[in-house]
């Protein structure tokens, strides 16, 4: 590319040596040409012309504009532009170095590439051994934090997903599950096996082989079986069925603070047989043995901890905002704007209780004080506090109903 | 209605000393010419009306929004013609045209 600007003279220079005219005569055409074509735009308002293209003026409507200095708006008035769509010889030939060129259809990434990694046995065995490496690398930590009490209880953990055959396939089984549940917040009902291996460990060094030894040959012998398709259901299964185990936790928690909690114990025992052999049925009977212990030690301290935040009685002394109540206004709105969820209205109007007569009739003008809350309290994606929520509010519309017969 | 490429020789030809055969000859090779330079990268001056100049289009890629076929569309030169400031002005001024 040379991109020199070339001028009516070069053209016409070219074109006396083409046509053996003088300069002169050709520099002549050339602005006669240009005059006409002028002349013709201004008298048609547009102009063919073959082998060059249409030349043609444009009404362009008035707009509005703003000046990006100040800001300030202007209307930009009606005018005419010349625009110029070239000839399809001349696109052509203008076109030259790249006309060897054709769009091409790039084959796209399938939107469905998480389906796909299943499918290729390679893929899947590097993620496979990516996520035992993550997977080990979670023991080694835990294994870190344990060995300070009980020094000698680390090796049988390690030993449950190194030894085997397969070791991408086992750890992918069950650690999946395991993953799962480590994430949910309350690790007290264990189906997870590091915390059951690691508590009985702490309760008693000899039965220490026993669950993870039964662990192992059971996957593996169970892997052998399955096909890898199968496998994949499986995966899916597990998972499915941890994630129902994690939302009923919090359900049975509920219950129990229903309860009260004079019987936990006796609740729990019931609770961990009936939720264990479905999210873990590789398990057999030894780690179930243990159960007991784990229970008694494990769950019971934390129990009154958890509910503390939902049980012990509601002080709104800090204040989040202050908010006038107007034509319009809902309590529940402002629940919604402050705590996520129109259920926590119940707290605001627990807060301004002196304030508020009836929750369904608050007269405008009412300043309504929006108390800050503890944000263990308005967790919405805790159900428990959903839950509590909601039972307030039942409850305050039942007093309301009751003022009302009266 | 706008001016035939006829209507053109036939003007041009009434204004200076060439026969309407020479006259298409001479415009065919002075856009064959215009469209080699351009190609070359070279712009083109005509005092008093423009610049046509060549403009490079860059590759992009396009998705068809029905399909998601995605395509890539190579480069491209064009040829654009810059009106100058004094024409501008001039079709500026001028009325509207309907169309």
């Amino acid at each position: 590319m040379q991109n020199n600007k070339l001028t009516l003279v070069d053209i016409a220079t070219y074109l006396a040596q083409q046509k053996g005219i003088t300069k002169k005569a050709a520099t002549t055409f050339l602005q006669q040409l240009t005059i006409t074509l002028d002349e013709a735009l201004f008298r048609d308002g547009d102009v063919k012309v073959k082998g060059l293209g249409n030349f043609s003026i444009e009404w362009h409507e008035s707009r509005m504009s703003v000046n990006v200095q100040t800001g300030e708006k202007y209307e930009i008035a009606g005018h005419n532009k010349i625009t110029f769509i070239p000839d399809k010889p001349l696109r052509e030939t203008v076109n030259k170095p790249f006309e060897h060129l054709e769009p091409v259809i790039v084959n796209a990434e399938s939107p469905s590439k998480n389906d796909t990694w299943l499918e290729d046995e390679e893929l899947r065995l590097k993620r496979f051994s990516k996520q035992a490496q993550e997977i080990l690398g979670i023991i080694d930590d835990l294994q870190n934090i344990q060995p300070k009490e009980k020094g000698e209880s680390t090796t049988p953990v390690l030993s449950t997903n190194e030894p085997i055959n397969q070791p991408e396939r086992k750890q992918q089984e069950a650690p999946i599950t395991r993953q799962k549940i480590e994430q949910a917040p309350e690790p007290i009902i264990t189906t997870e096996p590091i915390t059951t291996d690691n508590i009985v460990q702490k309760e008693s060094p000899e039965a220490t082989p026993l669950p993870s030894f039964s662990e192992e040959t059971v996957i593996t012998e169970h892997m052998a079986k399955k096909t890898p398709k199968k496998n994949n259901t499986w995966i899916t299964l597990s998972i499915l069925l941890a994630v129902i185990v994690v939302i009923s936790i919090p359900i049975y928690y509920y219950f129990f603070m229903m309860n009260h909690g004079d019987n936990v114990a006796s609740t729990t025992n019931t609770l961990v047989p009936s939720t264990q052999p479905q999210t873990q049925p590789v398990k057999t009977t030894p780690s179930q043995l243990v159960k007991p212990q784990l229970t008694a030690t494990g769950v019971i301290p934390k129990q009154p901890k958890k509910t503390d935040a939902l049980t012990q009685p509601r002080t709104y002394k800090e204040k989040l905002a202050t908010e006038t109540f107007a034509e319009g206004s809902r309590l529940t709105l402002m629940a919604l704007k402050y705590y996520g969820n129109k259920l926590f209205w119940v707290y605001i109007y627990e807060a301004n209780k002196d304030k508020i007569a009836n929750p369904d009739y608050i007269l405008a003008g009412t300043r309504i004080m929006i108390p800050k809350l503890n944000p263990k309290l308005i967790d919405i994606h805790n159900p428990q506090c959903l839950i509590q929520a909601s039972a307030l509010q039942t409850a305050y519309t039942k007093q309301k109903n009751i003022k009302h017969t009266k | 209605m706008a001016m035939t490429h006829k209507e053109l020789i036939t003007d041009l030809s009434s204004k200076l000393p060439f026969s309407e055969n020479e006259i298409a000859d001479l415009l065919d090779i002075t856009f064959t010419k215009m469209a080699d330079e351009m190609s070359e990268g070279n712009s083109i001056h005509i005092q008093g009306f423009g610049t046509f100049e060549p403009h490079r289009k860059e590759e992009r890629l396009t998705i068809n929004p029905r399909n998601q076929i995605r395509t890539l569309i190579p480069p491209k030169q064009v040829a654009v013609f810059k009106p100058t400031q004094s024409l501008k002005d001039k079709v500026k001024e001028a009325h509207r045209y309907a169309k």
